[in-house]
């Protein structure tokens, strides 16, 4: 049968036109607002030309140092976030059942998954080479050098290692990609734009810590991205530092994300793409989530001077990599700072990212600061393995929970 | 004073009123499709029989999966809190509380005063609920309120390697045709479902006094097991269904007089 309109067809050719990025971009000056529009430019920018530009685009894991990539004149695109977007949008179901008909198990972590189903169905851009390291997430490498083969694009691994006193191996490891690739970094330049949007980034952390609550969670973890990739970009520096004015002015105006803020949360891990309702969820009983480690800044500026031992430190100081003692420390240290009344850690399936950690820190948290802890595992991707009821009901009861802990404790 | 608790579970919904905090009159249909409706139906059955009127009422809390939608109800909370308050009332020493339902199970962890210290769910699917059990007493041709009995007469259980209501079926149709006896494939059903439920109480904590509620609390085989793999006695309320709504009408009751129970 004759068909007017091939949405996938339409798709391919919009990621690929210049014109459709020209629009969006119009669309984003006229409807976004401060730094939700700088999210938006920096985005469209970076599909633009990961798409359509002379620049090498450079396929990388989550937690390769985006500075490496601008510092080597590359486009950074990380097919997680393509994944965490087309969730938002509805579409990964597609993805992810394209993948699985390629002998994916559907156990895998449903972002590579995702990933390799978008790769499949045509969607993403050629990679002129990947990039993937070890760290947190275990079966990042394996999807992206699968993904290597099918685009016949070299690959690259940087293995992390776990404990500190090896970093001088992922310095190496890092000089010698940089030999391979026959690039000159532009270190100086890169380094500066990470360190001034840092700088704006720690001013955003700090007015997270007052009260109340201005900046909502469901928006702040949908930005993440921004972590992964803006940094060392001159658009990073735009984001972070708009979001910096937007919550000073918020804090000002006492313009609340909800009137009534009874609890504050950490979230740990990230949150399901494709629902909001965990957040109304805990909205409606007067619940906020104050802060999400994943907007932590773990590591320190980098320092021009000895830019492959400061490459390298980022990676390997990450919050979720390395002695269960030091991360359960730095969660220790987002409690006390944000003020928090009970903690809810989100478990994805076929992610290995908490192993190991949610049983040691839900008694510490009991045993030490009578913090209630919640464990709820899901699905960041595939709807397909969201329970709302259930997800509803632990919710609610947590809630209910702190409220008549605070109450004991009066 | 007048208070009920609604319990719009996923296989039946329960009523129970209270009249100053004591216990006058409840009742339980299956839920069927449509829960509101059903709500508000086995609540007038509840009231017709005390001849009492809605707006005799001082306070209705709606718990279970379907609370979000009792129009009529002051308040909705959760059946992890109106579980372990209701446990709490009839059993005030326990402190670990093992619900079975339709649909979930939970293990629920409590303070002195029977507020919630901890608590776990299920994951995911109906493993380990009163649903697996229906699914496979079907399956067996065995009515379901003689299952629990037939898995004690056997002294062995049969293999179920798996607690996955669909898997475990493929499962009981395979021992079935290897002639397996009905009692032994019922202990092993039995049996997978204990074990299921002993890994969540670790999770929160096994303490000396435990509550079992829940439809499933009926089922002498999952109760005896359950004992025996703990080897501790387990707690057994009269009426193991009523307990979420009862400790829904005792929380309106709670919240009414002020006390020392907040949430």
């Amino acid at each position: 049968m004759f068909k007017l309109f091939n949405k996938k067809n339409f798709i391919k050719k919009a990621l690929n036109t210049g014109f459709s990025y020209e629009i969006a971009k119009i669309i984003a000056h006229w409807k976004a607002e401060s730094f939700m529009k700088e999210a938006f430019l920096f985005n469209i920018e970076k599909a633009q030309k990961a798409y359509n530009s002379n620049k090498p685009t450079v396929w990388c894991s989550t937690f390769v140092p985006s500075e490496l990539i601008y510092s080597i004149g590359g486009v950074p695109f990380m097919p997680e976030v393509a994944a965490g977007f087309v969730s938002t949008i509805g579409m990964a179901e597609e993805a992810l059942q394209k993948a699985e008909s390629d002998w994916l198990n559907n156990d895998l972590c449903s972002i590579h998954r995702c990933g390799t189903g978008l790769m499949l169905e045509g969607y993403m851009p050629e990679p002129d080479y990947i990039i993937a390291s070890s760290h947190l997430c275990d079966g990042a490498k394996r999807y992206l050098q699968h993904i290597s083969q099918e685009y016949e694009a070299p690959f690259y691994l940087l293995e992390t290692s776990y404990y500190n006193n090896e970093i001088e191996y992922v310095v190496s490891q890092i000089k010698e990609l940089i030999d391979e690739l026959g690039i000159k970094p532009k270190f100086e330049k890169v380094f500066k734009r990470s360190n001034k949007a840092y700088n704006f980034h720690k001013k955003v952390n700090e007015l997270r810590k007052k009260k109340p609550v201005v900046y909502s969670s469901e928006r702040a973890m949908n930005l993440v991205p921004m972590e992964f990739m803006s940094f060392g970009s001159k658009k990073g520096i735009d984001f972070y530092k708009k979001l910096a004015k937007t919550l000073e002015k918020r804090l000002e105006n006492n313009e609340r994300i909800i009137d009534e803020q009874k609890h504050r949360l950490l979230w740990l891990h990230l949150k399901p793409y494709y629902s909001q309702e965990i957040f109304t969820t805990l909205r409606n009983k007067e619940a906020v989530i104050a802060f999400e480690e994943y907007n932590q800044l773990y590591w320190e500026q980098l320092d021009i001077n000895n830019p492959y031992y400061s490459l390298a430190e980022k990676m390997m100081n990450h919050f979720g990599w390395g002695e269960l003692d030091k991360q359960l420390k730095d969660i220790f240290r987002l409690i006390e700072d944000y003020n928090i009344d009970g903690v809810i850690g989100f478990s994805h399936w076929g992610c290995r990212q908490n192993n190991g950690r949610m049983g040691m820190l839900k008694k510490k948290l009991k045993d030490e600061n009578n913090i209630p802890f919640l464990n709820i595992q899901g699905d960041l991707v595939d709807s397909r393995n969201y329970q709302k009821g259930q997800l509803r009901t632990r919710l609610q009861a947590f809630v209910e929970l702190i409220e008549m802990k605070k109450e004991a404790s009066k | 004073m007048l208070t009920a608790g609604i319990d719009v579970g996923s296989r039946t919904t329960k009523v129970v009123i209270l009249n100053n905090g004591k216990w006058i009159g409840e009742k339980i249909k299956k839920t069927g499709a449509n829960s509101i409706k059903k709500a508000e139906e086995v609540f007038n059955m509840a009231l017709n029989d005390l001849d009492l009127k809605t707006k005799n009422f001082d306070y209705i809390i709606a718990t279970g999966y379907g609370r979000v939608n009792i129009s009529f109800a002051d308040e909705k909370i959760t059946e992890i809190t109106c579980h372990g308050l209701g446990a709490h009332k009839l059993f005030p020493k326990t402190k670990t509380i093992i619900d079975i339902g339709g649909q979930d199970s939970k293990v629920i962890s409590l303070d002195d005063k029977g507020r919630v210290d901890d608590f776990v769910m299920n994951d995911k699917c109906a493993a380990g609920t009163g649903r697996f059990l229906e699914v496979m007493a079907d399956n067996l041709e065995v009515p379901l309120e003689k299952i629990g009995e037939l898995s004690l007469q056997s002294t062995e259980a049969a293999d179920i390697s798996s607690t996955c209501t669909v898997f475990a079926e493929s499962e009981v149709i395979s021992l079935v045709a290897e002639g397996i006896k009905k009692s032994k494939i019922l202990r092993g059903l039995h049996k997978a479902i204990v074990k299921r439920m002993i890994g969540m109480i670790h999770k929160v904590g096994l303490n000396k006094e435990i509550t079992m509620t829940g439809g499933v609390c009926h089922n002498n085989g999952v109760y005896k097991i359950l004992e025996k793999e703990l080897g501790i006695k387990i707690n057994r309320p009269s009426k193991p269904q009523y307990v979420g709504a009862y400790g829904a009408a005792n929380l309106g009751y709670v919240k009414l007089t002020k006390q020392n129970f907040k949430i």
